[in-house]
């Protein structure tokens, strides 16, 4: 108990940091301080549309952090989330023009599958890769994906355009296959259900299941694991095909709840941020929620804050890099432990 | 033949230069057994604020100096919080690559109110130094006259760096921090200040190859290192963690990379997909790699194996 007070109190104090940080970064940065704060602040609370488009944000958000979760409890490095959500939403895109005519439910389930398959199969590739001939799963996720974004972005630019379009986007999607508008006119859409349903999935799969168990030990320490009697070789591809699978259906959601056509800075970073939220999650499948919330939180305030005042977007990373900085730092979770146990 | 292939070899190097460095410097990291997947923000790091610098100066030396600096104070601020306050070094690496690039956008937008490339008219960029009787050799001279300074000092930097690491006491202490952290620990060596500061090396490495990045292009385009951080890290580990094999690695993503530009030039193949080219190409240049590894290993444990089985056959003889 003590233990995980002292977790959270860490957590909690990452970002406090993070967050001064950011204030005086605004009052160096900003011409009109004040106004900036106010927007970063309170900028998505306003009204209710940035409200629920902030929610909305998060969605992805949830995906990717489970993803990666999984990914990190089962003690294999997945960084190629940015590659994973890019596939993932192309792939939507691509089985959405190919069969229109399919009635809606039936054919939002098979997008989220497809999206999911494809992300599956990449992560899963590098799970082969270091199984097999001991390849750093670190380097291949990250290569495989990179090299993937500029797959997709030739798809985009080049055969699946849609030329009818001023701006640069694939060809998109029948209405038909849209999720519902829960809160108009804001984008959020029953994704968010989805979502929270993939999080509580997972956390039953972790906590209460054979494979789940197998999997923790397994990431927790590979050599007890093998002498415990688990095929240990086995859980470098599982975990990692379920952890990119999970990415994938983040980039398919993102499609059918929101963008209908897929564009070349779809992704925008959240294969990185989902690192944040399973690290502020501590990669806890319940705790990726308001982990999400609050990286969307964050993004939200900054695009506030770049719209009605002089702060650029990119802001926000620089803020969560602090907290990337800060969240693992042992030696504060120790200090912070030890006054707590006086 | 030899004869065409020269300029070939030439423009290789020229574009190695920055896996060349990159790797070195994170040699000196990777021994000491810190990862230092870090690499890529440090020089994007240092290719923006090489940038910055030549504009305020007027000078390209002054220039590469502040992208220096600039580095090595990030590269500070990264090492401080992964060994002092016992971070994740792998999570504070991602942090540092996120913050280098979100740097880079806000200062920029907020010193020239911009976020995309900056350059300006006139802006002076490194140039080709002609060694006079080099030059002449033949077929060397063509590969070893013609290139940047940044070039020569990579070279110059590599063969320091077989000095530093095999021959000096540092060089000792720095692969016995890598080999037994504890053991290294228990005999006295400082190993925090000894990764500390092989993190410093790295960090310096990689801001002169952010600076070749950039002063030779003229400008700072965001993202202009796309990925060579990152096939640095691929270097090092298929170099076995030597400096003989970086610059073999180096030299054949070099080659890939010019393989690829060539192809852009010369063909109507879409550039998208050839920029995705060494990307896959580092995956299956690890895993090929890894199959002939493994493959000699076999053979030595066979060759072991039939050793044994001999001396066992000798022994019921008896």
């Amino acid at each position: 108990m003590k233990n995980n007070l002292a977790t959270f109190l860490g957590v909690f104090l990452s970002i406090v940091v993070a967050f001064i940080i950011a204030v005086i970064l605004i009052f160096i940065l900003s011409k009109d301080p004040v106004t900036t704060l106010y927007y970063f602040f309170l900028g998505p609370f306003l009204d209710s549309f940035s409200f629920f488009n902030m929610i909305e944000s998060s969605i992805p958000l949830i995906f990717s952090g489970l993803g990666i979760a999984i990914a990190f409890r089962s003690g294999v490095i997945n960084l190629g989330g940015e590659g994973q959500i890019f596939t993932g939403a192309i792939v939507a895109v691509i089985i959405g023009i190919s069969v229109p005519s399919l009635p809606g439910l039936l054919g939002i389930i098979l997008l989220l599958a497809g999206g999911a398959a494809v992300g599956a199969v990449i992560a899963g590739i590098s799970g082969v890769l270091r199984m097999r001939w001991n390849v750093s799963d670190l380097l291949t996720t990250y290569l495989i994906s990179t090299g993937m974004v500029f797959v997709v972005n030739y798809l985009i630019l080049g055969p699946l355009r849609d030329t009818s379009k001023i701006t640069i986007q694939s060809i998109s999607i029948p209405k038909t296959f849209l999720l519902q508008r829960i809160a108009f006119p804001s984008y959020l859409n029953t994704g968010i259900f989805l979502a929270v349903l993939a999080s509580l999935g997972l956390y039953f799969v972790m906590s209460r299941t054979h494979l789940g168990y197998e999997m923790r030990i397994t990431g927790s320490n590979r050599n007890f694991a093998r002498y415990g009697g688990i095929k240990v070789e086995k859980y470098y591809i599982i975990p990692m095909a379920i952890s990119g699978g999970l990415i994938g259906m983040g980039g398919a959601v993102q499609i059918v709840g929101r963008y209908q056509a897929a564009f070349c800075d779809l992704t925008a970073g959240l294969g990185w941020n989902g690192i944040a939220v399973a690290l502020i999650a501590r990669n806890n499948p319940l705790g990726v929620i308001p982990a999400a919330l609050f990286y969307a939180y964050l993004s939200a305030g900054a695009k506030s804050a770049m719209i009605n005042s002089d702060l650029t977007f990119e802001f926000a990373s620089i803020t969560s890099s602090v907290i990337f900085y800060l969240i693992t730092a042992e030696a504060a979770f120790a200090f912070i432990r030890r006054k707590l146990g006086k | 033949m030899m004869g065409t292939n020269i300029p070939l070899i030439s423009d290789t190097i020229d574009i190695m230069t920055p896996f060349l460095l990159a790797a070195t410097g994170g040699l000196f990291s990777a021994l000491t057994g810190v990862l230092n997947i870090a690499l890529e923000g440090l020089m994007l790091n240092a290719a923006f604020f090489s940038i910055v610098f030549t504009i305020m100066s007027g000078n390209l030396f002054l220039g590469v100096l502040g992208g220096i600096a600039a580095t090595l104070l990030l590269t500070a601020l990264f090492g401080n919080i992964a060994l002092r306050l016992r971070a994740n070094v792998f999570i504070c690496g991602l942090a540092t690559n996120m913050l280098a690039g979100a740097l880079a956008i806000v200062l920029s937008n907020k010193i020239y109110s911009q976020t995309g490339s900056i350059t300006f008219p006139g802006m002076r960029t490194l140039k080709a130094i002609t060694i006079p009787v080099v030059k002449n050799i033949p077929l060397l001279g063509p590969l070893l006259s013609g290139h940047n300074v940044l070039v020569y000092l990579s070279w110059v930097l590599l063969v320091l760096s077989v000095f530093v690491i095999y021959k000096t006491p540092f060089g000792i202490r720095l692969r016995a921090v890598g080999y037994d952290y504890n053991s290294a620990r228990s005999l006295g060596i400082n190993v925090k200040r000894i990764q500390i500061i092989s993190l410093l090396i790295s960090g310096f490495t990689c801001a002169i190859g952010g600076a070749f990045l950039s002063l030779t292009l003229g400008a700072f385009v965001p993202n202009v290192t796309s990925g060579r951080g990152w096939i640095a890290l691929a270097i090092i580990y298929l170099g076995k963690k030597t400096p003989v094999g970086v610059l073999i690695g180096a030299f054949l993503f070099g080659f890939v990379e010019y393989l690829s530009n060539l192809l852009q030039a010369i063909s109507d193949f879409p550039s998208q997909l050839l920029l995705s080219l060494p990307f896959f190409s580092t995956v299956i240049i690890l895993v090929v790699f890894s199959i002939i590894e493994e493959r000699l290993r076999c053979k030595k444990k066979s060759g072991k194996l039939k050793v044994v089985q001999l001396q066992a056959r000798q022994e019921m003889d008896r």
